[in-house]
């Protein structure tokens, strides 16, 4: 049985292969934008606010490109603020991320003229 | 145990790690024909009398189709446009032209789910949680069908204490507590299994 380490090892790797590394970093996503639906209160909107900028700085600091969607959400939460700058912002960063989001950015700012 | 074990048992787990390209691209060949790479995801289609469950499944969508390669469209500011627009149910915008989704929102594709099952079944000693979802997602050039799929997860969650009293209320209170969130994840996880990856995935073959 000199073979059963060698077998174990094969079979490791085999498993590790299969793995997959998440290509991006959610944190708690799902679940503070769950409750700000769920709720609606301000301490969750505030709790989700939190973990979007955590899931960009937690991003940044693995090498980890920013989830599609997570600036486009800030830049909203900044435009109800009264942030335009920081709105604009946002939405160039996404934009610079994914070239897909183009015509969906330029609907957003088309609408923001009309409010 | 012989080299030839081994090597049996090497191709028997490399075969189970993933489907193979061949199949898929038989079962779905709009997807490798037309390449989409933004997916927007319309609110769903709610066959429940769970009132909430649109609003608490939309949020478990972006994560699962981003991780396969995509772009998705943010799920909360396309649910609040269209809530504005008085839309708040994929039954709604069944009617709207496909290529609005393109010239509109720039959607390679859209992705309508609908909720089949979002409920708790309740016995004497036990209870368990039924997330069932089907998924069709369609060209916004041609208006086809490039990919769909059925998913339901059953998930107990009963209690084993051996007190029956103790039992019926824990039942209720554990049932209460429970969370769909992680199943309506594991039904995605199950269906997006079956979905070509995206340009952004690093298995992606142009």
């Amino acid at each position: 049985m000199k073979l059963a380490p060698l077998f174990s090892v094969v079979f490791c790797l085999l498993l590790a292969s299969c793995a997959q590394p998440n290509m991006y970093y959610w944190g708690n996503y799902s679940n503070t934008l769950y409750n700000v639906n769920k709720y609606g209160t301000d301490e969750h909107k505030q709790a989700h606010l939190k973990e979007l900028r955590y899931i960009i700085s937690k991003s940044r600091q693995s090498n980890k490109k920013v989830p599609p969607g997570i600036y486009l959400e800030l830049a909203l939460i900044e435009k109800h603020n009264g942030n335009q700058r920081r709105f604009e912002q946002y939405l160039a960063m996404e934009s610079k991320l994914f070239p897909e989001a183009a015509q969906f950015i330029q609907m957003i700012k088309q609408r923001e003229k009309h409010d | 145990m012989t080299k030839a074990t081994i090597i049996i048992a090497a191709i028997v787990f490399l075969s189970g790690c993933k489907t193979t390209p061949m199949n898929l691209q038989q079962k779905f060949p709009g997807m490798y024909a037309e390449k989409p790479k933004s997916i927007l995801v319309v609110p769903a289609i709610n066959n429940t009398t769970a009132a909430d469950a649109n609003a608490l499944y939309s949020t478990t969508i972006a994560p699962a189709l981003a991780e396969a390669g995509y772009y998705v469209i943010s799920v909360p500011l396309v649910n609040e446009m269209m809530a504005l627009e008085g839309v708040i149910d994929g039954r709604q915008v069944q009617q709207i032209p496909y290529e609005l989704y393109k010239s509109v929102y720039g959607a390679d594709a859209v992705l309508f789910v609908s909720i089949n099952k979002w409920d708790t079944d309740y016995m004497v000693i036990s209870a368990s949680v039924t997330v069932s979802l089907s998924y069709e997602l369609i060209s916004t050039t041609t208006g086809n069908v490039l990919w769909s799929s059925k998913q339901t997860v059953v998930q107990d969650t009963g209690s084993d204490s051996d007190n029956l009293l103790v039992n019926v209320l824990v039942t209720a209170v554990a049932t209460a507590a429970s969370d769909y969130v992680p199943i309506a994840r594991e039904v995605n996880r199950r269906a997006i299994s079956t979905l070509p990856v995206g340009a952004y995935h690093q298995h992606h073959a142009n």
